[in-house]
Formats: structure tokens, C-alpha cells, sequence
């Protein structure tokens, strides 16, 4: 039996850049503020590393990449990050989260000249193109079934209710949502999934090769796009990619519905007629509220006149197909078209309901992550110590339940005592507990801590 | 492939006119071995006159040069206007410049690729110009062969900077890492990638000695550029909210401000309560300043033309959806920068 948290300190070697000093110094703390949870997430996440070190998986370019880690606080929270350092390879890696044991290990989705130094001088060389996609983004009506507020000054957990805004035994306003995604919601998130990969293979035309997908180790998805050609994409070239992604700013422009700006008193002045008044100098000028209000009025309809034309560079692909898909028009030269835009209200009425489609059949990407090119992510293969899940490589998403494959832990008793009866399947086994004081697997103590919803005892 | 088996397909005369920017009519000025005392013949008037006009329509009017004559009359106005605005030395000017040269050429280029029927010339005009000098891999659409395809990242590295939402990718036709442009699209492109070219050809001309020809014709053409150029310096006032700040001062280089940053400035001015005189002044160093033009639409800002709708300053999150936003610890809790003037202007009060 290995005594893991006794384990011989893993040899480490200093890796050195010119003078700077770049992963060093141990942050274990001091025996006198150990918790009774400290010690116990030390010791399971040793062991995970030390079983399964190998499933850390090294990125490209390993020396042009920052690295960051998150370290346990001496209640076995997540304490402060430390950012800015650097590695050769990933057994250094390995050697290092033997030896101290952090939370979270983290790698920057950007290359850089010097990973070590100051942002602004690190030289910006490139960076992978990463989605996340969350479930708590997804809105599901499972959501208020299985999340908790959890007061962040006396710690008491409060079942989801709409409209929760203090806490009822503090009154204090310091609540922190806490989730457990269900099956639901991980298959919600699993479509989410599948949409991007098809926006990625059929319209940026990214082969399947190049796209990796991995559990985020807690309620969610990350998609690396591995194609060295989107690398050099800067922040605005990526939100542009992500608003096409998400469904958002469609003109009805693109898929053939055009404002038509000329009014009737417009054509009628262009084919000189006297009567005609395009730029409404009547309305503007007219003394008479009554006549000036229907004037108005009248400009304000002519805001919604719509003609459909057939777009010059076609309907065949990308945003343009799924839209005539989902209004069901086959051609634009038909009337089916020129209907919807009439029912809806015209012009101004058919972009909101563009809108709306728009949301619908997009994809549920955080732009934020995707937008930002010196990020840093959890690297494949590391636990994530809000879950204590691992953050794991998907290779068939279709029979993949993260809630199974990504929980690695080891199941060595635990006591727990837990804030509020809760319910949760993990390693193919559901735990239902309504007891104050009970014994679990670790996996599931851990999850529970880590959660929020129990403490060690 | 296909671009390799151009190369024996020779430029025409006629693109050298065009496209006077592209290597070959540099070489076609070093191979005449024309030097500083040919511009004192008599039969440069003609280019000199010509440049001069070139110049001071662009500037007094703001207007490109369309106009196109043998290529020998061309590639000499090129470089003979390039001479002339290196010895100006006013930056905004080189600016200008540069960017109606590029618009002059996008305009024949545009023409070339829609109407072009020879095909092998058509794919040349192509590799020289976007693939030799911007990098760029233009394919023809081989389903309708006037459109053009362009990669994805391609695109998004020049269309994300465009604020138009019509350039938004989600706007375009994308299939399989490919975005399908018509002609003048894809010609748009690149128009600043051109107008950049042009511009660090100026910067890097080595002028030490000019031909008294074209010296004498600056000398004669100063009270004009003077008239516009000399007007008093804008001040950037400190109540400004950063990003009119931005605007103003990148408008004061020269620079080419998008439209959506020219809207800002404008509404912010009128909202202010700034005279369109003095506005239309704002805009005078810009690189397409027409006065016309920019009255008419600062009129139709403020609702004395067209639909007569007053037009209010953008949002705060509009503009930092339009990278417009320079936001400030000052502008904390502000929706709009309006907000930022009233709240400096109460302080100092």
C-alpha cells in the first residue's frame, strides 16, 4: 500500500531562462494550517497523478507556452493562481504536481517568443483556437432542479428558487449559484457539440482530424481546433468567427430580403411627379400636429417596405441554407419568401424574427474564451478541483458520460458531512443522501466538497 | 500549380497603366534609366501638370483620379505624384495619397475581374496582385466564374476590421473553409493592404535631390494646399470621453477613420451642441474629405436632411462592439458618452 501523502518528493528540476527563475519554490503549507480537507484532496489528487500521470497530455510547442497553476487554500479551497511559467516537457510537468500537489494545472492557448515574462512582453506568436461550451449557458428547464445557492458568508444552501436574492438565514446577498449538471444537461450540451462540429467540417471546412474534443472536467465541453492555418486569427477575426458561430447579427440582406427604400411618394416624385415628396418635407415642415403625426406615421410603415431579391453570391451554403431550411423556402424566386416576410410585419418585424432564428440555430459558445488569445485553459488529462473530475479527451462522443469516464478518483471511504440532502450519479452509481453525516467513495465526497454542498469531517 | 504555370504569361501595357504599384513598372522605370534631369525636358510638362492635378483634386476635392492614358504617361504620374508628395512631407497628405491610388486601382481592378475574358489574364492579374503582394489565395468560384473564393482566415483577418455588419462572415456565403465575394468584394479587400503599400513606398523613398521642374510646380501649387492644410490645429479637449478623443486624434493624422467612428465624432459634436461648421472642419483631414459630401451627411446626422430622423451618439456597447471603445476608469458607470461630457463638464463646474 502506498502511503501517498508520505510519498517521496518527485525530483524536480528547475527549469531556468537566463536568470529568471521559472517553476520553483514548493507552496505547501505549513502543518499548523492544515485542514482535515486539505490533507484529504492533497492526498487524492496525488494519487490520481501518480496512477494516472500519463493522461496529462502535452501540448504542441510545449516551450512557447505558458503555464499556470492553482494551489489548494488551507481549507481545501482553490487558492490564488500562479501564472507565467514554463516547462520543457511534460514529464517536468508531471514532476512538479507530484511534488506540490496543486488544484488546477493550467496551459495558455497562446505561443509566445518568452512564456515567461510580463504579458506585454511576451511576444504573441500564435494561439489555438478553443470553444467552450458550458451547461449552465444552456438555460435547460432541468437547471433550477439541480442547482444551489450557496451563501458565501454563512455557508448555508439554500435548493434553487426563482427569485432567491438573499440569504434566509443571513440576509446576506452574497450567493453563489452551484450546479449539478444531470444527464440532461450533458446531453444538451453533447448537441451543442455535434451543431459546432458540423459549423466547423462544412463551413470552415476543418478536417475531423483536426478538431479535438474534451469534458471540461466540470459541466461542460472543450473543442480545440488543431489546424495550424487558424493559429494567427487575431481577438477581432475571432469574434467574428464566434458571431457567426452563435447565430448573431444576421441581415435579412443575406438571405435575400431587402429594405426597399424608395417610397411610393418617392417613385412618384423620381417619374416627376409634383405630388411626390421622397424626403418627407411636408411632414417636417407642416404646422399641423395632426398632419405632421400622420406623416409620421406613415415614414414609419414605409420603414418596413421589403423586396426579396435573389443574393449574388447564392443560398447554396453556410447560414443562407440553414435559414431557407428552417423557413422551409425552397427558391427565393417563389412566393413562399415574400409571405413569411409579409406575415411577420416586413422588413424591421423579419429581422427581429431573424434574430430569434438566428439564437435558435446557432451554437451555445462563450465568445468570451474563444475571443481571448492569452488565455490559459486546464490542461487535458488534470483534475478539476471544482469537480474533481478529470478534464478528459472525448473520443466517441455518442457513448461518452463524462459523469462516468472522467471520474478517476480512488473510492477509499470518506466521511462527509453534507448541507443539504442531495442527489447525484457518479461512476455509474447514484447517491442518494439524505443523512447529515455519511460515508462515500472519495470520488463522491470530493465532488460534493468541492461543490460546496459538504464538508470533511 | 496553376499559379506556377502563369509565369510565361507576360503583363500587358495596359495593366502597367492600371496597376502602376506592381513590380514590373518599377522595372519599367529602371530599364528607361530615367534620371533627375529627364524631368526637365519639355515633354514631362505634360506628367508634371498631370500629377499636380492628380494631387490637387484629390486634395481640394476629394476625389480619386479615374482617368487612364498609355501606360508610359501613367507609370511616370505614379511615381512623378509619389515625388511630389514625399517632398510635401504633411503625413496626412501621404495618406490621402495612398489610399485614392488604391482606390483608383480598385476600381480597374474590379472592372478587370468582372468583365476579363481571357482567362489566363484574368488568374495573372490575380497572382500579381494578391497573391505576390498580399498573400493572399484568390480561387475563381467554379460554379459561377465571376466570383471569387477566398479562405476563411483570409477573410477574417481583413473583414473582421471592416465595421459594415454587411462584412460580417455571417453575412457572407461560406462553404468549406471557403467565403464566395463578387468582384468588387474581393477587391475591397484589400484596399487597405494596397493603400498601406503605396504608403511605405512614399516612406521609404530616397529623395535627395528634386527636379526643378517639379519643384517649381510645388512652389506654385503651395497657396492651395496651405488653404487646407493650414487651418488651426484641433485641440483635443480634455472632457472628451476617450474614444471621441481617439477619433479626433486619429482623424487629425490622417488617418482613414471607418464609418462607424465618423458617426460617433459627428453625433457627439451635434450632441454637444457644436455648430456643423465647425464640425465639417473636424473632418477636414480626412483621407476622402469631400466638404460636400461630409455637410450633406452631418446635415442628415442631425436631421436637417433625408428622413429627417435626428441621429443619436452610439452606445457605449455599440461602440465596443465596433472596437471604437477606449474606455477610461472615468468611464466607469456610463452607457453612453454623452454621459461622459455632462459628468467632466459638472466637475469642472
Amino acid at each position: 500500500m502506498i502511503d501517498f501523502d508520505n510519498l517521496k518528493e518527485a525530483s524536480h528540476q528547475q527549469v531556468t531562462d537566463g536568470n529568471r527563475r521559472i517553476a520553483s519554490g514548493s507552496r505547501i503549507i505549513s502543518d499548523a494550517t492544515k485542514s482535515q480537507t486539505y490533507q484529504i484532496f492533497r492526498r487524492a489528487f496525488r494519487e490520481y497523478y501518480f496512477k494516472y500521470g500519463k493522461n496529462i497530455e502535452s501540448p504542441t510547442e510545449i516551450k512557447r507556452r505558458e503555464f499556470a497553476f492553482r494551489y489548494l487554500g488551507p481549507k481545501g479551497e482553490p487558492a490564488g493562481m500562479v501564472r507565467h511559467l514554463a516547462f520543457g516537457s511534460v514529464g517536468e510537468i508531471l514532476a512538479t504536481a507530484l511534488r506540490e500537489v496543486p488544484s488546477d494545472l493550467y496551459c495558455s492557448n497562446g505561443y509566445y517568443r518568452f512564456p515567461t515574462y510580463p504579458m506585454q512582453e511576451k511576444d504573441w506568436l500564435g494561439a489555438d483556437l478553443i470553444f467552450d461550451i458550458d451547461t449552465k449557458d444552456l438555460n435547460l428547464p432541468c437547471k433550477i432542479d439541480h442547482s444551489y445557492f450557496i451563501c458565501e458568508s454563512c455557508s448555508q444552501v439554500t435548493k434553487n428558487r426563482q427569485g432567491l436574492d438573499r440569504c434566509h438565514s443571513c440576509n446576506s446577498q452574497n450567493l453563489a449559484l452551484e450546479s449539478i449538471p444531470c444527464k440532461t444537461c450533458l446531453d444538451g450540451a453533447k448537441k451543442e457539440v455535434r451543431k459546432l462540429l458540423l459549423i466547423l467540417t462544412e463551413d470552415f471546412g476543418v478536417a475531423e482530424k483536426d478538431i479535438r474534443i474534451y469534458f471540461s472536467g466540470n459541466d461542460g465541453f472543450h473543442l480545440y481546433v488543431t489546424d495550424p492555418n487558424l493559429h494567427y486569427l487575431d481577438a477581432q477575426a475571432r469574434s467574428d468567427m464566434t458571431g457567426y458561430i452563435l447565430g448573431k447579427g444576421l441581415l435579412p440582406e443575406t438571405i435575400g430580403v431587402y429594405r426597399k427604400i424608395r417610397t411610393n411618394e418617392g417613385q412618384k416624385r423620381a417619374n416627376n411627379d409634383p405630388e411626390g415628396d421622397p424626403y418627407n418635407y411636408s411632414a417636417r415642415y407642416t404646422d399641423d400636429p395632426h398632419i405632421a403625426h400622420s406623416k409620421y406615421k406613415e415614414r414609419e410603415n414605409s420603414q418596413n417596405n421589403f423586396l426579396v431579391r435573389f443574393p449574388r453570391s447564392g443560398l447554396k451554403y453556410g447560414w443562407r441554407k440553414r435559414l431557407y431550411q428552417q423557413l422551409g423556402v425552397k427558391d427565393p424566386f417563389g412566393s413562399k419568401l415574400k409571405n413569411i416576410v409579409q406575415e411577420k410585419g416586413g422588413y424591421y418585424s423579419f429581422k427581429i424574427e431573424l434574430d430569434k432564428l438566428g439564437k435558435e440555430l446557432g451554437v451555445n459558445i462563450d465568445p468570451q474564451v474563444t475571443m481571448d488569445i492569452h488565455r490559459v485553459f486546464r490542461m487535458p488529462g488534470t483534475l478539476n478541483s471544482k469537480s474533481g473530475l478529470t478534464k478528459i479527451k472525448c473520443t466517441d462522443l455518442d457513448s461518452f458520460n463524462p459523469l462516468y469516464d472522467a471520474c478517476l478518483l480512488s473510492d477509499a471511504e470518506t466521511k462527509v458531512k453534507i448541507k443539504t440532502p442531495v442527489k447525484l450519479t457518479l461512476k455509474g452509481q447514484t447517491f442518494k443522501i439524505d443523512e447529515t453525516i455519511t460515508s462515500l467513495p472519495a470520488y463522491a465526497a470530493i465532488y460534493l466538497v468541492c461543490k460546496n454542498l459538504a464538508i470533511m469531517i | 500549380m496553376l499559379f506556377n504555370l502563369l509565369s510565361h504569361i507576360r503583363l500587358g501595357t495596359g495593366d502597367l497603366a492600371k496597376y502602376p504599384f506592381l513590380n514590373e513598372a518599377s522595372e519599367y522605370i529602371r530599364l528607361i534609366n530615367l534620371d533627375y534631369e529627364e524631368f526637365d525636358r519639355p515633354e514631362m510638362k505634360y506628367i508634371i501638370e498631370r500629377s499636380a492635378h492628380r494631387l490637387e483634386r484629390e486634395i481640394t476635392q476629394g476625389k480619386p483620379n479615374e482617368t487612364l492614358e498609355r501606360y508610359e504617361i501613367e507609370v511616370l504620374t505614379f511615381l512623378v505624384s509619389l515625388m511630389m508628395v514625399k517632398c510635401i512631407g504633411i503625413d496626412s497628405i501621404s495618406k490621402r495619397h495612398s489610399l485614392f491610388e488604391a482606390l483608383r486601382a480598385e476600381k480597374f481592378l474590379t472592372e478587370d475581374l468582372k468583365r476579363e475574358r481571357n482567362e489566363g489574364r484574368r488568374q495573372l492579374l490575380i497572382s500579381k496582385i494578391f497573391v505576390d503582394l498580399f498573400k493572399v489565395r484568390v480561387e475563381i468560384n467554379d460554379e459561377y466564374y465571376r466570383s471569387f473564393k477566398v479562405k476563411v482566415k483570409d477573410y477574417l483577418s481583413r473583414g473582421s476590421k471592416f465595421h459594415e455588419q454587411e462584412w460580417k462572415l455571417i453575412n457572407r456565403s461560406v462553404h468549406n473553409g471557403y467565403v464566395y465575394l463578387r468582384a468588387d468584394e474581393t477587391v475591397r479587400l484589400i484596399r487597405n493592404e494596397l493603400s498601406a503599400l503605396i504608403y511605405n513606398r512614399l516612406k521609404a523613398m530616397d529623395l535627395s535631390a528634386m527636379p526643378k521642374s517639379v519643384k517649381l510646380k510645388l512652389i506654385a501649387m503651395a497657396p492651395k494646399f496651405a488653404q487646407n492644410y493650414d487651418s488651426p490645429h484641433i485641440q483635443t479637449i480634455s472632457h472628451y470621453p476617450p474614444c471621441v478623443k481617439h477619433a479626433i486624434d486619429e482623424m487629425s493624422k490622417g488617418e482613414n477613420l471607418p464609418h462607424s467612428a465618423r458617426v460617433l465624432l459627428a453625433t457627439y459634436m451635434l450632441s454637444i451642441g457644436k455648430n456643423i461648421n465647425d464640425i465639417v472642419e473636424l473632418f477636414h483631414s480626412a483621407p476622402d474629405f469631400n466638404e460636400g459630401v461630409t455637410r450633406y451627411q452631418i446635415e442628415h446626422l442631425a436631421g436637417k436632411k433625408g428622413s429627417g430622423t435626428r441621429y443619436f451618439v452610439p452606445s457605449c456597447e455599440k461602440l465596443t462592439n465596433e472596437s471604437l471603445c477606449f474606455a477610461t476608469r472615468e468611464c466607469d458607470g456610463i452607457v453612453n458618452p454623452v454621459q461622459f461630457g455632462h459628468r467632466s463638464r459638472n466637475k469642472v463646474d
